[in-house]
């Protein structure tokens, strides 16, 4: 790098060190958690391996995981209850709905126990703090990739069964793409808030827990969001889960599309939610650094 | 042992490969004052490191409750006899949070005192009783909370729905069989809980399908006419649906389903202690 600035002399050393005080801000941490993402692959293994330790099943787990509650809940609500599903087979409208959800779910609960989970690490190297919340999703992401490949499945078998896998991809497809790209940013924007909170206490881990449940139920993923009377519909629009859920099934399904309204809601209290989350962060860790 | 006088007394060291119930049971009681040891230690531990603390105790069982009557009461519309259907949740809840989370805690005894057990010896099965009282907490909330609510409803509705009779006297019963049939089943779970811990993961599905086949959030006149003769073989049907029946004072399960689901419990329970001894040894060398 200093070759261009001091060429004449051949004594200097190759590399010039700059030491400067840390920037701090959003854009410095989203440029730190770039120059650092090397560690994103190490905690993320980090993380996985902890969930795993001293289990019998070990990896099957990645298959059971998202198998297991999808399977119950089919058997109940799309059997026992019979809740409507726009028109699609039960099992695959509840697979593909519990993809974006199991994504945000999963990414938030990870990010909250980022940093609790990662204290050792952060009291022995310096990495960039944020990291921590970010890398920690890796467990949601694997689950995402298997859940995936659990709707391939399904709609092979219902290509075997029915002769249409029920699934309509196309142009609107980019839909559940752009809808993805929006619940990672509001799972780690809640994150960024809750990690800071749960490094501290357990009472983070606690309430996202009871929060998540809460919110699972008033996001339509068990449910089509036509089957909810028609006076609840103008507040699910508030969700932005819902609208998200909603956008990413017309991405496969093709059947209802998104309102406008709501989605743009959505998508602005997304963005809005991670840069809040970003700054927040970043600020706190100003602090912690201090101290 | 023979002993003369003057010599000391010999001792004959010896593999004892017998069941010896009675005596197991024996050790049992000698070694009671343990159990009060590890639920009051379950409770300490619970909420230590958090903010808000005991107030969690509070907070937990309360949200699935109340979101649960909005979802299935309000949004789905299930029917919940004559009764308002928060009512009836929360009475079916009591019923099937005496069986849930006694077995979940009570399967966790040995797991949660592994380096204690590998150091000193003690009867484990004190350990899946002691850690049950854990699981008591939901339940009792939720007690709690039907006590609050019965004037409320008296005031707003003018009805205190519960059937004041000498049916009532048959409520606590229905518990403790719930409570009978969650030790029972820990004493199957607990060995294996203790050696992986993903036995817990499985089991808290395997709990949850079992609640939704149980009628908890819906009543069992509401079961396909098909399943019908079925909905008894489970005993957590015949404890919910008999529990809500000594509250609202509705009819009883049939009486051969309640002698069914002691009949099972006893069962589940004599194999649960066998299998229980069987395991518990080779468990301590595994952790």
């Amino acid at each position: 790098m200093t070759e261009d600035v001091l060429p004449a002399t051949p004594m200097t050393p190759t590399t010039q060190w700059v030491i400067e005080p840390r920037s701090s801000g959003p854009l410095a941490a989203t440029h730190e958690v770039w120059e650092h993402r090397r560690f994103v692959d190490y905690l993320g293994r980090r993380a996985l391996r902890k969930l795993y330790a001293r289990t019998a099943l070990g990896w099957g787990w990645l298959v059971l995981r998202p198998l297991l509650p999808i399977l119950i809940r089919v058997l109940v609500f799309g059997g026992l209850v019979g809740l409507g599903s726009d028109g699609v087979p039960y099992f695959l409208f509840l697979t593909v709905g519990s993809l974006p959800w199991n994504l945000f779910q999963g990414s938030l609960m990870w990010s909250t126990r980022g940093l609790e989970l990662n204290r050792k690490v952060l009291d022995e190297v310096y990495v960039p703090r944020i990291i921590m919340p970010i890398a920690s999703m890796a467990p949601s992401a694997l689950d995402f990739a298997f859940n995936a490949g659990v709707i391939v499945l399904a709609a092979l078998f219902y290509l075997v069964k029915d002769g249409t896998t029920h699934l309509s991809l196309g142009l609107h497809t980019w839909w559940s793409v752009v809808a993805l790209v929006l619940i990672l940013a509001l799972a780690l924007g809640i994150g960024l808030f809750t990690s800071v909170w749960g490094e501290r206490a357990k009472d983070a881990r606690l309430t996202m827990g009871q929060v998540t449940a809460v919110w699972f139920l008033m996001t339509p993923v068990l449910y089509p969001i036509s089957e909810v009377p028609v006076e609840y519909q103008g507040w699910m629009m508030l969700n932005p889960m819902a609208a998200l859920v909603e956008a990413f099934k017309f991405g496969l399904f093709g059947t209802v599309a998104p309102g406008v309204l709501a989605f743009s809601l959505a998508a602005v209290l997304s963005i809005a939610v991670a840069a809040a989350g970003l700054f927040f962060f970043s600020w706190r860790d100003a602090i912690v650094t201090e101290n | 042992m023979s002993t003369s006088p003057g010599q000391p007394a010999r001792w004959e060291l010896a593999h004892d490969h017998g069941f010896h119930a009675a005596a197991r049971v024996q050790e049992i009681w000698r070694y009671r004052r343990l159990v009060w040891f590890f639920a009051r230690q379950s409770f300490v531990s619970l909420y230590a490191k958090t903010q808000l603390g005991w107030a969690w105790i509070l907070i937990r069982p309360l949200a699935p409750l109340v979101v649960g009557a909005l979802v299935y009461g309000g949004v789905m519309g299930v029917p919940s006899v004559e009764v308002p259907y928060f009512l009836f949740l929360l009475v079916g809840s009591i019923a099937w949070n005496a069986f849930d989370g006694p077995w979940m805690w009570g399967g966790r005894g040995i797991e949660l005192q592994r380096k204690l057990i590998t150091k000193l010896y003690l009867p484990r099965m004190i350990l899946p009783a002691g850690a049950m009282a854990r699981g008591f907490i939901e339940p009792l909330v939720y007690i709690g909370v039907l006590l609050l609510m019965l004037p409320y409803y008296r005031y707003s509705d003018g009805t205190w729905y519960l059937a004041v009779s000498w049916d009532l006297l048959t409520a606590p019963l229905f518990l403790l069989l719930a409570a009978s049939l969650a030790f029972s089943l820990a004493l199957w779970t607990s060995n294996w809980q203790a050696r992986a811990r993903d036995v817990r993961f499985g089991l808290a599905y395997f709990l949850s399908f079992w609640m939704y086949v149980t009628p908890v959030i819906y009543p069992a006149s509401q079961v396909p006419e098909r399943f019908r003769a079925f909905v008894w073989l489970n005993p957590m049907a015949t404890v919910v649906e008999g529990f809500k029946g000594a509250i609202f004072g509705w009819a009883f399960p049939p009486a051969w389903a309640v002698l069914l689901a002691c009949g099972e419990v006893v069962v589940v329970f004599l194999s649960g202690f066998w299998y229980f001894h069987l395991l518990e040894s080779e468990t301590t060398d595994k952790l």
